[in-house]
């Protein structure tokens, strides 16, 4: 039997991608429950939509802050473009089911769990793309 | 000789008795006998619904906040009625039953269970979230937790069921469903 979870909006809202110094921790679209307050849980990435219109097109990079090294982005989706001038949509059939894994110690602020995004490369982010995710939480 | 209820059956919410029939209901450490005179549902709809940060006089749910337990001033009842309820969260909140303030609901010797978004999930008619309120002053009270590290500002809670009005019985009559309005 499959597992049913919730869905909801990424809880950071509406996010406007920042070029932040390196190494660049991405910015936080998503961030879930730590196992101390509602046991573990984990979340995919069932939607995403991006508007671009920063002049040139955009890789982004979705994925976390490395367990071990806060504020350090691993990359756990394979790069999109966001095209230049264009409402970019990839649709949950288009989305690997990576999961993200709430916080299971390491940090109490629950960070292994956080959806990140990055625009552009780690070394070189680009400011200014709008994204919004739809996660579906697993858990009890 | 009490009946087989089938309170916690895994179907929508029926009433666990006809009207005429007889109650042994659990409160404040004792088993009192009623006869049903009277049953009307409580549609799941809008009065029915408590928005808990409201009700505390909030505007907001902190991030891994907790609304201290309270009296659910709508489920408050008048001597001799009773309400069968079951509930859920209409946000991701998780809601910690008591009844009475002092007295737990769905307890282990360790734990006590919570209903959240996700219990539907596995019980989509929510009957493992049956509970049952008896008269004035034995209210249930509502505790909510937040369990995301990001602040809310809604947290729904709705309610549905049955309200029995109730004569009392002297004594034990010889056939009766007992159900526990009250943990033990």
């Amino acid at each position: 039997m499959d597992r049913v979870g919730i869905r909801k909006a990424g809880n950071a809202g509406l996010v406007t991608t920042t070029a932040p110094g390196a190494p660049a921790p991405g910015d936080l679209c998503h961030t879930m429950p730590t196992r101390a307050i509602a046991g573990p849980r984990t979340a995919r990435v069932t939607k995403i939509m991006a508007y671009n219109n920063t002049g040139a097109d955009v890789t982004l990079l979705f994925g976390t802050n490395d367990r071990a090294v806060v504020a350090a982005f691993v990359q756990l989706l394979p790069d999109l473009v966001a095209i230049n001038g264009m409402d970019n949509e990839w649709p949950e059939a288009e989305i690997p089911a990576v999961e993200w894994v709430s916080n299971e110690g390491a940090l109490a602020a629950g960070l292994t769990g956080n959806i990140h995004i990055v625009a552009g490369t780690v070394a070189v982010p680009v400011a200014g793309v709008l994204v919004q995710l739809e996660v579906e939480e697993y858990g009890a | 000789m009490p009946e087989l209820s089938g309170i916690y059956d895994s179907g929508p919410i029926q009433p666990v008795i006809k009207i005429g029939e007889n109650l042994s209901i659990w409160t404040q450490g004792k088993w009192d006998y009623y006869k049903a005179k009277f049953i009307e549902p409580i549609p799941r709809s809008s009065p029915m619904i408590l928005e808990a940060i409201t009700a505390s006089g909030a505007v907001i749910l902190a991030a891994n906040g907790t609304i201290t337990k309270r009296v659910v001033a709508f489920l408050a009842l008048n001597d001799k009625e009773f309400l069968h309820l079951r509930w859920e969260p209409l946000d991701d909140v998780e809601g910690v039953l008591w009844e009475q303030a002092g007295t737990g609901r769905f307890i282990t010797r360790s734990v006590q269970a919570r209903v959240t978004r996700f219990t539907a999930a596995r019980d989509p008619y929510l009957s493992s979230t049956t509970f049952f309120i008896l008269g004035m002053n034995r209210d249930m009270n509502l505790e909510v937790r937040n369990p995301n590290p990001v602040v809310i500002a809604v947290a729904r809670f709705v309610f549905w069921g049955y309200r029995y009005l109730l004569d009392v019985l002297p004594t034990t009559p010889p056939v009766y469903t007992s159900i526990p309005a009250e943990g033990m």
